[in-house]
């Protein structure tokens, strides 16, 4: 089967600066993919040569089969996509501006555009000028997801959204898995990933740095542990352990707060070694793991 | 040199104040360059000698001075030219000081700085003052070079007193668009209001001579209180306290408003009524223009447009109006005054061809389809140019239309087609109003002329439209669009002005737009022939190379 995206060796200056740098990746369909990075990273340069917007420097990449620079029209019929900063016709109601756009898809898209208002509770013959940024996101949504498309690409797509609208929001991500279709989604709200994503890529410094499914990044995440014990300890013991990343004393001497990355058996059997009062786990997450990333390459 | 509202406002527009102390330094020395010929040509003053003094008055005209220096710039530099450059520059900044920062959102970030509202439009007063000042100080070097070269003989006093006289007219007009836009937060708006007070103003002033009515009223036009008691000759005049008083008036005024400002809050003015909310959307037939690119594209205008039509059909109904006082007062003689102006001078103003300048045809022609109404219908379509590819790109929206399956050539084709019809459009109206003034006034303009003024006009109109929008199109800049049109049609005016009476300019004068446009006689009478097609061919070169840049373009950066 096609892949939804895939790249090989993509790479692209933004300017004189790089912006991603021998990227290669595959999105299958009907996947949801979370793309994580720090702010600069490089994930909107990406998402914007994956439609054509910018030309890669080097190296290429298909979309749902289609050469990203000569099948761009075709991609484009095919596709969703919500900008990570929303500009749009500030001169338009939110009804004309989808007009607009379904028109340049040949498409009629009013019963639908008017159900998601409906669910997002947007309110559609206002200005967009005067819209908040919550209601310009949501204009926005509806903007990628009007037509059906085949495979979506959002950027940032719940930066502004409040708590119940983000719930929404994830339910439509949902929906669209559901009935077979494709979300590529960049982020760094971790839950958000977590919470919608099947497998992630995380880039750094233009670089992919990883690219797993959720559930391994949270079983090789860090894991922290806090032991109490009876009698005074020295922290010593455990730092030499495999895959200890942190220590440090607690307790007026009787406890260790520790950070343990990989397979946990030795950090476990040495702290059973002594009189244990209490222990506190808490599971990896998401989060850990991104943060561990960063820290790594920070130490580099 | 960011430390202040006042150096910051300076600083972010450093470069555009340069283009305009070079163009202002290049035009005047082109100006006074010219004097010479002027002031040795014996039988000018032959001729000034025989006309009435009270009709050369209309032309500002003093028979004694005419070619002194004095006389000279007066009437080539202070009368139009000056006053022109200073405030499209000074309305342009008053206009867009406070309405542009609460248009992109930066307002909100500078107001909750502990500086308070009125030092900001006190601090971008003064910055309005200084870049006005820097570009009067432009004009001034290239006269005082012109007091050594070519002997103007100039009082120090008076050159201070003209040019103090030009900063606060230009600084009462910007000040007035300021106080606009302050109340009202539209940019647009302040603009309009103010650009067209600052003509209409104008326009009295010079016709003031023609009309008694007129003249009773001439102590309340500003461009009266610039010029009144000659500044230029006699040093700065009491009349400039007033230009000054107003300035003050209208700062303190946009003190209050932007201090009462519901900041972002635009108040819409509205030219038709609202539709409901409950509209369904395809239903009338303006949102029918939102299915096509080329629909939108006039969609955008469908307000403006009706704005600049009244624009230029204004322009047009006043020339035919004043045209039989001005035969009455004496078209015959104008025309033997016209014939003895020195060609380079005449060429200088795009006139080349004095015969006709007081027929009917001739007069209209020369206001409506040249000069004035040309720069206005210029204006309109290096506007939609710029705007056409570059604008969406620079404000984002590029992003979102370039994502749907419309190829990059098709946009750019209908963006253009778009721009052709609303030119074609902009310009029938305009037809429609000369041929009534035609039937109303008697101007012998005949049908055949008008219809290739026309069409003549919208190419000509469109070639520089597709420039901006092609430049556009390779560099994704607003700025450098417009930059690179108007530029090329500054220089397409001077080669085809000099190119008539410089001998090693004449080979390449043919390369000119505007000698495609206008030949070596006026639009009216240039009639059909290979011009209308060199004209439409260019534009289609125009908009193939738009359409190869536009492609190869990495959108945003």
């Amino acid at each position: 089967m096609t892949a939804a995206i895939q790249t090989d060796q993509l790479t692209t200056y933004y300017g004189s600066t790089p912006g991603i740098l021998d990227l290669s990746l595959e999105v299958q369909v009907g996947e949801v993919f979370g793309f994580l990075g720090p702010n600069g990273a490089g994930k909107s340069t990406t998402i914007r040569t994956l439609l054509d917007l910018l030309h890669p420097t080097n190296g290429s990449a298909t979309i749902l089969g289609f050469d990203s620079h000569r099948d761009a029209t075709e991609i484009h019929r095919r596709i969703g996509y919500l900008p990570g900063e929303v500009a749009m016709y500030d001169n338009m109601t939110a009804r004309e501006m989808l007009t607009y756009f379904s028109a340049l898809r040949s498409i009629d898209t009013s019963a639908y555009v008017a159900r998601l208002a409906g669910r997002l509770e947007l309110d559609l013959d206002r200005k967009i000028s005067s819209y908040s940024s919550g209601n310009r996101q949501k204009v926005a949504i509806i903007q990628a997801f009007m037509h059906k498309p085949e495979l979506l690409i959002l950027d940032e797509p719940s930066s502004g959204l409040d708590p119940l609208m983000q719930q929404e929001f994830y339910r439509m991500v949902d929906e669209i898995q559901a009935e077979g279709r494709t979300v590529f989604l960049s982020s760094h709200i971790l839950p958000e990933v977590e919470r919608t994503a099947d497998r992630v890529a995380i880039v750094r410094h233009s670089r992919l740095v990883a690219l797993e499914t959720v559930a391994d990044l949270k079983a090789k995440a860090r894991r922290h542990f806090q032991f109490v014990f009876a009698d005074p300890i020295d922290p010593a013991v455990f730092s030499d352990l495999p895959g200890v990343s942190s220590v440090r004393s607690s307790h007026d001497g009787h406890g260790i707060d520790i950070h343990v990355e990989g397979p946990v058996e030795g950090v476990l059997g040495t702290a059973s070694e002594y009189r244990m009062e209490n222990v506190i786990s808490h599971e990896g997450d998401l989060e850990d793991a991104f943060l561990s990333f960063y820290e790594d390459d920070d130490a580099a | 040199m960011l430390r202040n509202v006042f150096t910051k406002t300076l600083w972010e527009r450093r470069w555009g104040l340069l283009g305009w102390v070079i163009g202002g330094f290049t035009m005047t020395a082109f100006i006074v360059a010219v004097y010479p010929i002027v002031r040795d040509n014996s039988g000018l003053a032959t001729l000034i000698d025989e006309l009435p003094v009270g009709m050369l008055a209309l032309f500002g005209i003093d028979p004694e001075i005419l070619t002194t220096g004095f006389g000279y710039l007066q009437a080539q530099m202070y009368t139009l030219i000056g006053p022109l450059f200073v405030l499209v520059l000074a309305i342009g900044i008053g206009a867009s000081a406070t309405a542009v920062e609460e248009r992109s959102g930066t307002a909100d970030l500078l107001l909750t700085t502990p500086t308070t509202r009125s030092s900001v439009v006190l601090q971008k007063t003064l910055a309005l003052v200084i870049s006005v000042a820097v570009l009067v100080l432009s004009f001034v070097a290239a006269i005082l070079v012109g007091q050594v070269t070519v002997v103007l003989r100039l009082s120090i006093w008076g050159i201070f007193g003209v040019n103090l006289g030009l900063l606060l007219l230009g600084t009462f007009f910007g000040s007035l668009a300021f106080v606009i836009a302050a109340w009202s937060g539209m940019r647009n708006l302040a603009m309009g209001l103010a650009a067209g007070i600052a003509g209409l103003a104008f326009f009295i002033n010079g016709m003031a001579p023609l009309v008694e009515e007129l003249q009773d009223i001439q102590g309340f036009l500003p461009f009266h209180w610039y010029l009144a008691d000659d500044p230029l000759l006699n040093g700065p005049s009491a009349w400039l306290l007033l230009l000054l008083a107003g300035s003050v008036l209208f700062t303190a005024g946009a003190v209050v408003g932007f201090g009462r400002r519901n900041i972002g809050v635009v108040s819409t003015i509205r030219l038709m009524p609202r539709r409901s909310a409950a509209a369904t959307p395809v239903r009338s037939s303006q949102s029918r223009l939102l299915h096509s690119v080329s629909g939108k594209t006039v969609w955008d205008r469908r307000y403006s447009f009706w704005w600049w039509l009244l624009g230029m059909a204004v322009i047009a109904a006043a020339t035919a109006a004043f045209f039989p006082l001005t035969v009455e007062v004496g078209g015959d003689a104008l025309q033997d005054l016209i014939d003895a102006y020195p060609p380079e001078m005449l060429a200088m103003f795009g006139v080349t061809d004095s015969a006709s300048l007081f027929t009917g045809a001739g007069f209209l022609s020369s206001r409506v389809y040249s000069t004035i109404g040309l720069i206005v219908v210029l204006s309109f379509s290096i506007g939609m140019g710029k705007a056409a590819l570059a604008g969406e790109e620079s404000d984002g929206t590029a992003d979102l239309l370039l994502t749907t399956p419309q190829t990059r050539s098709r946009i750019v084709v209908a963006k253009s087609s778009a721009i052709f019809g609303l030119l074609l459009a902009l310009l029938a109206g305009i037809a429609v109003v000369v041929w009534v003034s035609n039937v109303v006034v008697g101007l012998d303009i005949t049908f055949a002329g008008l219809v290739s003024a026309t069409i003549g006009m919208t190419l000509f109109a469109f070639l520089f439209g597709t420039l901006a929008l092609a430049t556009g199109a390779w560099t994704g800049s607003p700025a450098v669009a417009t930059a690179v049109a108007v530029a090329t049609g500054v220089v397409a005016f001077l080669l085809n002005g000099f190119g008539l009476v410089i001998d090693w300019l004449e080979p390449v004068r043919p390369l000119s737009p505007f000698y495609w446009y206008q030949g070596d006689t006026n639009p009216l009478n240039q009639g059909f022939g290979w011009q209308q097609p060199l004209l439409l061919a260019v534009g289609l070169a125009l908009i193939a190379s738009a359409v190869i840049g536009f492609r190869r373009r990495d959108v945003g950066t």
